[in-house]
């Protein structure tokens, strides 16, 4: 279990991260979101120890976290390189002993690894010899080679074809099953509904919303509508009732602000409803809701 | 400590086994000898016939300019190195140099006797042996001559003219003496200088180059999620120090083994610790700039100003090596010794001289331990907070406000 305390980090004049409080359990998998410039990296960076905090504390498993329990954290930045001139398995060898693991079982984890991701013939090619998303899942294993428990992932998937999407991922639920914790900071909403047990959005260093995702979404049901109509619908008035809305072809969806029949009672003077309905938003509507709500 | 070995053992193998490397190694000994071999050459001979036009209006005098120069002057196959040819006038001289029938022209006026003047031309001043050849035995050609006038006999003349040979000798510590070459004693500590200088600046760069690398393709996010910033600058610069001392030992044994070929010594044994010590404290003053400066740049090429800087500094003892070997005591010797970026380099080049007294040795090589101490402490501070900067140049404000965190 990691517990972030009342967490704050200021750089001069900005906050960039102020007073963020969330708790992952064992084998969760945690999807931290926000626009660019919210304050995830920071966050992030804080976790592994690469920044220290100003305020507040952070937890592991009851206990304020050390550099020796980080030893078992693994991570992909978001802003990731290799070292272009080396070899894959002298650069996996590299990290896997910084993390402390040597030897047979170093090296047999490379091998079971490499097979993995389908590199045994290319253990003594350089990394620049490898293709950008090749390279992409080089770094992954680098996150996963020392059996961490907890593993923070940002933005695993860009740049990756959609077959080693699916296998990303696989390894993901495969280690979720055997306990290990994940945070998941991603833009890509889609991947969060399908793999995130919970969320965090945070927006420009603060918490908008944070809980388990089916909560989050049943929060915001009865807002998200859709409407089929006929006639002209002008955009100018829309935003008084949906701030974010989408209007193409006769069919009008966003995330409703003010009581439905206030709306409706506009909408029947403007147009002529064919079909009205209530759904529950996708994560995307729920994000774009929360920060433009927030400015 | 285990995550510092790895970091060292990395760096030392990544750029023992690079081509940069090997090139590193070997291009200090090759500006060393195209520094030296011409020199050599020169002194050696590579002569060939040169050709002296002279406009002649002494004649008494040139003729036993002539002979002297045969005399003394042969090339390997015995046959006479310089030939003469007469002119009445300048102009007809001046011809055959241009033409390039003739290699240089000398001007002998006629009261040379009394005016002691020559004129000497030439289409390339640079050949400064023959100059000197040709000088030196038509002024102890004139010397014969004036002393002839005044009644001395030719022979006693001769004797009465002779240089003094001075044999030069060197003592050492235990009392032995050793037949002197004023050529080597200069240069071993001098090329010893300048490898040490050249092995700090090299592996200075290539810290440098490492830090800036493992920024801009942010390796460094990783690694800093593993070990702190402290152990990463202390592996990387411990690394870089071990592959420095690869480079000094393979300099020292090729000396040794030149050394030996040559019958010279040209270090002595006893001070190599002392030596060993200069060079490690050097260099970890210089690579705690080196690795600061990795942070604050995102590009070799603008990290290249503020190293120029920084080298400039330390090239000083390197630039002024004749006069601080000439002048081992005095008193800007004496200064530069104990200003700390010029300490170690200053106190090799005393000691070589042997004008450095024991305990200039000992509070020098305390100043380097503090000064080390000093400069890792300030480079610490500043790596770890400007390593994770992207983009944004660090201002001297700023690195201050790090500093003093």
């Amino acid at each position: 279990m990691i517990q972030l305390q009342s967490i704050s980090k200021y750089f001069e004049e900005v906050t960039a991260v102020d007073h963020v409080s969330f708790r992952i359990e064992k084998g969760d998998i945690y999807g931290l979101l926000g626009p660019n410039g919210a304050g995830k990296t920071t966050a992030i960076r804080m976790l592994m120890g690469i920044l220290e905090p100003d305020e507040g504390e952070i937890i592991w498993n009851g206990h304020t976290i050390s550099r020796e329990n980080r030893v078992n954290f693994g991570y992909l930045p978001e802003e990731r390189g290799l070292y272009q001139k080396q070899k894959l398995k002298e650069t996996l060898q590299y990290f896997g002993r910084l993390r402390r693991v040597s030897g047979k079982e170093l090296n047999s984890e490379i091998d079971m690894w490499l097979e993995r991701f389908d590199f045994s013939d290319s253990a003594g090619r350089k990394i620049e010899e490898l293709s950008k998303g090749n390279q992409q899942k080089v770094q992954f294993i680098l996150a996963l080679l020392h059996k961490p428990d907890f593993i923070i992932l940002d933005e695993p998937f860009t740049g990756l074809d959609p077959i080693n999407q699916v296998l990303l991922k696989d390894i993901i639920q495969e280690k979720r099953e055997e306990g290990v914790t994940f945070i998941f900071s991603t833009h890509q909403m889609e991947q969060v509904e399908r793999l995130c047990t919970n969320i965090c959005l945070i927006n420009k260093g603060k918490i908008l919303i944070e809980g388990p995702l089916s909560a989050v979404k049943e929060k915001h049901r009865k807002n998200a509508v859709t409407v089929k109509y006929e006639g002209e619908l002008k955009n100018d008035n829309l935003e008084q009732f949906i701030p974010e809305f989408q209007n193409d072809n006769c069919e009008l969806s966003g995330v409703l602000k003010t009581p439905t029949t206030d709306f409706l009672d506009w909408l029947n003077k403007q147009v002529e409803i064919i079909s009205f309905t209530q759904s529950t938003p996708t994560l995307e509507q729920i994000f774009i809701e929360e920060v433009h709500s927030a400015i | 400590m285990n995550r510092i070995l790895n970091i060292l053992k990395w760096e030392f193998m990544v750029r023992f086994r690079s081509k940069i490397f090997l090139i590193s190694l070997f291009m200090p000994l090759i500006l060393v000898v195209f520094s030296i071999v011409p020199a050599m050459l020169m002194e050696k001979g590579g002569d060939s016939e040169v050709k002296v036009g002279i406009v002649n209006h002494a004649r008494h005098i040139t003729t036993d300019f002539k002979l002297n120069i045969e005399r003394k002057y042969r090339l390997d196959d015995e046959k006479p190195k310089y030939w003469f040819f007469d002119y009445e006038n300048f102009d007809e001289a001046k011809a055959g140099l241009l033409k390039k029938t003739l290699d240089v022209v000398m001007v002998i006026p006629a009261g040379i006797m009394d005016t002691a003047n020559a004129e000497f031309y030439a289409r390339s001043l640079s050949n400064f042996k023959v100059m000197d050849e040709l000088r030196n035995t038509l002024s102890h050609t004139v010397i014969l001559m004036r002393m002839s006038e005044q009644g001395v006999a030719v022979e006693m003349a001769e004797s009465i003219s002779k240089r003094v040979r001075m044999d030069s000798f060197e003592i050492n510590k235990e009392g032995e003496l050793t037949e002197g070459n004023e050529l080597m004693v200069f240069l071993g500590p001098f090329l010893f200088v300048f490898l040490l200088v050249m092995a700090v600046f090299i592996n200075g760069q290539l810290l440098l180059r490492s830090v800036i690398e493992e920024r801009t393709n942010r390796m460094v996010e990783i690694l800093l999620s593993t070990v702190s910033a402290r152990e990463l600058m202390t592996g990387k610069i411990l690394g870089l120090g071990l592959l420095g001392m690869v480079q000094i030992l393979f300099y020292l044994a090729m000396g040794i083994v030149f050394g030996m070929v040559k019958g010279i010594e040209i270090v002595r044994f006893d001070e190599l610790p002392i030596l060993f010590m200069y060079f490690l404290t050097g260099y970890f003053f210089f690579a705690a700039i080196y690795a600061t400066l990795g942070t604050l740049f995102d590009n070799e090429q603008d990290a290249q100003q503020s190293m120029s800087i920084v080298s400039l500094i330390a090239m000083v003892p390197l630039m002024g090596s004749f006069y601080f070997m000439a002048n081992p005591t005095a008193l800007v010797t004496k200064i530069l010794s104990f200003v700390p970026p010029m300490t170690p380099f200053m106190m090799i080049l005393r000691i070589s001289s042997d004008a450095a007294e024991p305990w200039e040795v000992a509070a020098t090589i305390v100043l380097m331990i503090l000064s080390v101490w000093g400069m890792m402490t300030l480079a610490g501070k500043i790596f770890r907070t400007a390593l994770l900067m992207y983009g944004k140049r660090a201002t001297l404000p700023e690195i201050w406000r790090w500093i003093r965190a």
